[in-house]
């Protein structure tokens, strides 16, 4: 009774946390500075447009492998295109082909795992069994037969890389979703006629939302860096168009003739992603598994 | 209309351990007539919940049963995937021991109690709340539209477990199943919870299975009153409280705390398995 009359005394004590600042509170100051990071890397991405100050595709033969200058502040390239406007229009495919991947994988992955962790018996035993064989490979090498099967280019990296992590949600979730599924509430929701689909969609999924998320940035990180490897070794994103992984790879051929800014500024900016990705992944994860 | 509501026949579920079969259920006889109150008492490990389990079928299905369960004439033990669905949804509520372990907690209260409505019967969104709205106010819900925009979390026990009342009896049940519904709560939430149930129940012209340890409690709220041991009904009847037959209930009711004969130590009770299995052999004999 007591807490009757105080909500009508004070109803607003009883209002919701607003989600930002749970947000900001799970990320921690390193997160938060992660965050932050990302958040630029992802704006001038999106800017590139504007912001890159020359056509990242337009060689200047006249002033090739120059250092680094007002003029051009990260030098130019072996064909002489400016580095920055590079790693500028690079950094969108970077951003947005790992983050296809996850989208994708994530989604598959959580429907396989609802599926499993809701059925249970033989269809759980079926579906795991598959995602440990796909565990068991490396993502790189379902990329490679990706390629082998359609050709070297961007979109079939992505789906040979969708179909690797899948597991990496899918056995995440599957557990979680298994200690949900036998949770009281859930067989109320049952008694209460609800169908199973609904229950899973609408009672379950809700309850997983902050491991999805902290599993899906978690595998971000090691999406950017295969997208890279492959655009590295050729069978990713192809010339001329901008991508770090390919800078990396022009510019080590650059750098065995002395000019280390290419592949020093691209691998950098890979490695900021990742670790920018890899840190908020961490703090989602560590606040996921010990709820507030 | 001699067909009570519900009628359990020498009912028995067996679970498989490593030692062959164990009798957890041993031929449960139980009736409950449309609009009646029947309480099923005995202590911890008894059969009482697992009873329950059986009417909803939600048993494991490693377990083995036999005997019979039939609600309103129909079988529940052989009932079809959409006849058991209707049959748990809408003429069994369920009214749990921990209100809170049974609502989902990242939904907000309106979306638990419409959430079957809406979706199991077609009932417009805001016609659900309006009913949902009306039910917690009957139910001592103050501020119930108020109530309807918050989060589990911010109610107390006893606020919930209104909720979880209130959402029982928005599915209109003929049969309420109640397993220890006021355990989990202090003792003047408990008496207002079993008040409501009560006065709900008699407005509906609902029949309950109260299922409780508290024999004053169930003597007060229910017109007859079932006694298990052992996955057994020992004894039921009208008057088991004021006159019971069965050495375990007599036991039982003596053991209870009593404010006039206060006692260095609470009785411990002497009845055991192997009193019982005589006490069975002599009575067949």
């Amino acid at each position: 009774m007591s807490t009757t009359t105080l909500a009508t005394t004070a109803p607003s004590v009883f209002r919701p946390a607003r989600r930002t600042s749970t947000f900001v509170a799970r990320l921690g100051t390193l997160g938060v500075i992660a965050a932050a990071v990302l958040a630029v890397i992802i704006v001038v991405a999106i800017l590139a447009p504007w912001v890159a100050p020359y056509d990242p595709d337009q060689p200047d033969l006249l002033n090739v492998l120059s250092g680094p200058s007002w003029a051009h502040w990260f030098g130019t390239d072996a064909l002489g295109r400016d580095i920055l406007s590079r790693l500028i229009w690079g950094s969108r495919l970077t951003l947005v082909g790992p983050g296809l991947v996850i989208v994708l994988s994530t989604v598959i992955g959580t429907v396989l795992a609802l599926t499993a962790a809701w059925f249970r018996g033989s269809v759980d035993t079926v579906i795991s069994w598959v995602l440990d064989i796909m565990f068991a490979v490396p993502g790189i090498v379902f990329a490679l037969i990706a390629v082998a099967l359609f050709g070297p280019s961007l979109p079939t990296v992505i789906g040979g890389l969708v179909i690797a992590y899948v597991p990496y949600v899918g056995r995440v979730v599957r557990g979680a979703a298994l200690r949900e599924r036998s949770l009281p509430y859930v067989s109320a929701a049952w008694l209460q006629g609800q169908r199973g689909i609904s229950i899973t969609t609408r009672q379950i999924l809700p309850n997983l939302r902050s491991i999805i998320v902290a599993q899906a940035i978690s595998s971000l990180g090691f999406a950017v860096v295969d997208i890279a490897a492959m655009s590295f070794l050729g069978l990713g994103v192809q010339p001329p168009t901008a991508d770090l992984g390919l800078m990396v790879k022009s510019g080590f051929d650059s750098a065995l003739r002395g000019f280390f800014t290419e592949a020093e500024s691209a691998g950098c900016l890979i490695v900021v992603i990742v670790l920018c990705v890899t840190v908020i992944g961490d703090r989602l994860t560590a606040s996921a598994r010990s709820p507030k | 209309m001699s067909e009570p509501l519900l009628r359990i026949q020498s009912f028995t579920a067996d679970v498989p351990t490593a030692n062959g079969p164990k009798r957890l259920l041993n031929g449960v006889d139980l009736e409950v007539d449309a609009g009646e109150a029947v309480a099923l008492v005995g202590e911890s490990g008894s059969g009482k919940s697992l009873t329950t389990r059986a009417i909803l079928r939600l048993l494991p299905a490693s377990f083995t049963t036999s005997g019979a369960i039939r609600y309103a004439g129909d079988d529940v033990l052989t009932m079809g995937r959409s006849a058991l669905r209707t049959f748990r949804g809408r003429e069994v509520g369920m009214i749990f021991q921990d209100p809170r372990a049974h609502i989902n907690p990242v939904h907000r209260i309106d979306d638990f109690l419409t959430e079957a409505l809406c979706r199991g019967r077609g009932v417009p969104r805001a016609e659900a709340e309006e009913r949902a709205v009306a039910l917690l106010a009957d139910v001592g819900v103050r501020n119930p539209a108020q109530r309807l925009r918050q989060y589990p979390h911010q109610l107390s026990g006893g606020l919930l477990q209104r909720v979880l009342i209130a959402s029982v009896l928005l599915a209109e049940p003929r049969l309420l199943l109640a397993d220890e519904p006021t355990t989990a709560l202090d003792v003047t939430a408990q008496s207002d919870v079993m008040a409501i149930i009560e006065e709900q129940r008699k407005e509906r012209g609902l029949a309950l299975l109260f299922i409780t340890h508290d024999l004053e409690l169930a003597a007060a709220c229910t017109e007859r009153m079932a006694v298990m041991y052992a996955g057994e009904i020992v004894e039921q009847g009208a008057d088991v409280y004021e006159n019971p037959q069965h050495p375990y209930t007599r036991e039982l009711l003596a053991a209870r705390p009593s404010i006039e004969h206060r006692s260095e130590r609470l009785p411990v009770l002497t009845y055991n398995r192997t009193l019982h299995e005589e006490l069975k052999e002599t009575s067949i004999a």
